[in-house]
């Protein structure tokens, strides 16, 4: 099993500490995972990325090739890389190799957020899983700033669509990820966030 | 028992670091290999060794080679320029037997280059970067859990035979967050080796004298009655300089054997579908794990691929290359270079198989699908 997981936004989201997270989780869920990011600082302006893969076993190549699922954070994310089709997942590559590189498999899950995004994806190719990820935070917990997390508890559950309604990782293990992967002050935000994205997750799923 | 936890891999080298018994680290911070320091900085107080920001990296280098005379065991990290500006001091530590390792986390070169970006471009320099003949043992490896072996390893080495080891790992390894089975990482499983001792009265103490291994037996400098001297320059058993030309010639050729003699323990590669294998790959860290998956990919269009991933790169696995290149048809060496480890294996297949080339040096990595369409075009032309 590799399943490659690709999480884009706008900077200063928290693409990357999502990235972390997921891929904390798998370990915590006793699965390999790698996580690779773009290098920098993109606090202000830009577009942002984390990638993860995840497998039963020791991961050979440790970056993205083939997406099985992709949260897409922003308006800005979503135009980057959909530049034409199929859909071109690698924003720094060149026309011509795009497709070669990095692509997203078709069944893909893709996670958008409700008001940021919007999207036009064919739904008979992807499974795209729209939630008020980003108003969730905002309004819900009073903090904008983690749509990121919110957004990992939707994947968590929609992962569910991809593994006969099992999800690959489970909530507990994405709990004990977060303890480990967010300053200690910031540690209950960080889990009702997730059990939040949880819920709107089931909800959209409900709904889909 | 699995204990899985995921380590970023610039960390993973730092906590290695001190599992080997490294108490002392000296340094000037620089992309991609600043977390070593920042993770040290943290890490050696709490183990009671010392850590220092020195003035640049010249210095630091410097200071790695005090401490270890000192008797600590000591390490520096450094990419890109940092590594060139070290090489000075990288050949004193050669000459005077200073144990110590050097992390060299390689991006874009050449000057200042790419450094944000990977690169495998001191393949050579990491040999072959300060000045006069040597032999220094260096380790590449190619994944999270393989920096915390290879760190550790590198110390062990560098302590046994009192050399310096370059320590190489890629932009893409350093930052890069992987999962780590600690289990092989708890104390009493790590095999540590520390450097000898002198075993003899101080008034027949020779701190230049070698023993059976070529290993001479120095004493940590201020140990009482135990007197020795260091020094660049050709030296006799003393330390103290000498241009006697049976002294120099015996100092060279010792400080060059003690390393190789020790090859074949020191050789450690991976060898992936190989027994079959029709084109065979050499290469090693990130570009590696590229073409392990591109085995597999071949494998499935029918072309008998193997990997050969070298992870002690110097001294090279001479007869390994040998005995590849005639077990097989063709050998492809990628790398993230415009040529450089391939003139090794183009040297120790001596004209048995031919030896391919796939090379790139803007930053990127070499994709699985990039080593497949090689792999194809040379199937085409040679099985």
């Amino acid at each position: 099993m590799r399943y490659e997981v690709r999480v884009i936004g706008s900077a200063g989201q928290g693409s990357i500490l999502a990235a972390v997270v997921l891929a904390t989780a798998a370990a915590e869920e006793g699965l390999w995972a790698t996580q690779t990011a773009t290098y920098g600082a993109a606090m202000r302006s830009g577009t942002s990325l984390g990638d993860v893969v995840i497998s039963d076993q020791q991961i050979d190549f440790p970056q993205v090739t083939e997406l099985d699922a992709v949260i897409i954070q922003s308006q800005e994310a979503y135009d980057e890389m959909v530049k034409g089709k199929p859909v071109r997942l690698d924003p720094e590559c060149g026309e011509n190799t795009a497709d070669v590189l990095v692509n997203v498999k078709p069944g893909a899950l893709v996670i958008v957020d409700e008001d940021l995004v919007q999207c036009d994806l064919d739904c008979n190719m992807y499974r795209v899983v729209s939630a008020p990820i980003a108003r969730t935070a905002a309004e819900g917990l009073g903090r904008r700033q983690v749509m990121n997390i919110v957004a990992l508890g939707v994947f968590q559950v929609a992962t569910s669509l991809q593994f006969d309604g099992k999800p690959l990782i489970s909530e507990e293990s994405f709990l004990k990820a977060i303890e480990k992967s967010v300053p200690k002050r910031f540690i209950d935000l960080n889990k009702t966030a997730f059990q939040e994205g949880v819920k709107i997750g089931k909800a959209a799923l409900q709904k889909a | 028992m699995a204990k899985l936890e995921i380590k970023y891999g610039n960390h993973a080298c730092a906590e290695a670091a001190i599992l080997a018994g490294c108490r002392f680290y000296a340094g000037y911070p620089i992309t991609p290999s600043s977390e070593i320091a920042e993770r040290m900085a943290e890490l050696l107080p709490r183990h009671g060794g010392a850590f220092i920001q020195m003035e640049d990296e010249i210095a630091s280098m410097a200071a790695v080679v005090g401490a270890s005379f000192a008797g600590a065991k000591a390490m520096t990290a450094t990419s890109g320029p940092g590594f060139s500006l070290k090489q000075e001091n990288l050949g004193y530590a050669f000459m005077v037997e200073a144990p110590c390792v050097v992390v060299n986390v390689q991006r874009g070169g050449p000057s200042t280059g790419l450094p944000t970006q990977i690169g495998q471009q001191e393949i050579m320099q990491s040999l072959w970067g300060t000045h006069g003949d040597k032999l220094i043992p260096v380790f590449y490896p190619g994944n999270v859990q393989e920096i915390m072996e290879e760190t550790i390893r590198a110390f062990n080495w560098a302590e046994r035979l009192r050399t310096p080891v370059v320590l190489l790992l890629d932009e893409v390894l350093g930052h890069m967050r992987e999962t780590v089975d600690m289990e092989q990482f708890t104390p009493d499983k790590v095999e540590i080796w520390n450097r000898k001792m002198p075993d003899v009265p101080p008034e027949e103490y020779l701190p230049y004298k070698p023993g059976e291994d070529d290993v001479p037996a120095i004493a940590p400098y201020g140990t009482p009655g135990y007197r020795g001297h260091a020094t660049g320059l050709h030296h006799d058993y003393t330390g103290f300089p000498t241009t006697n030309p049976e002294m120099c010639e015996e100092l060279i050729e010792r400080l060059i054997r003690k390393v190789k003699r020790n090859q074949p323990e020191m050789e450690k590669n991976e060898e992936y579908k190989l027994d079959d294998a029709e084109v065979a790959i050499v290469a090693f860290g990130t570009t590696a794990r590229a073409a392990k998956t591109a085995v597999d990919m071949a494998r499935e269009k029918g072309i008998k691929a193997g990997l050969l991933r070298v992870v002690t790169i110097w001294p090279s696995p001479e007869e390994t290359l040998n005995k590849l290149a005639k077990h097989v048809n063709a050998i492809l060496v990628p790398e993230l270079n415009m040529g450089q480890y391939v003139l090794e294996v183009e040297r120790c297949a001596r004209g048995e198989a031919p030896v391919y080339r796939l090379n790139r040096a803007n930053g990127k990595v070499i994709y699985p699908s990039e080593i497949l369409s090689k792999l194809e075009e040379i199937a085409k032309a040679r099985v």
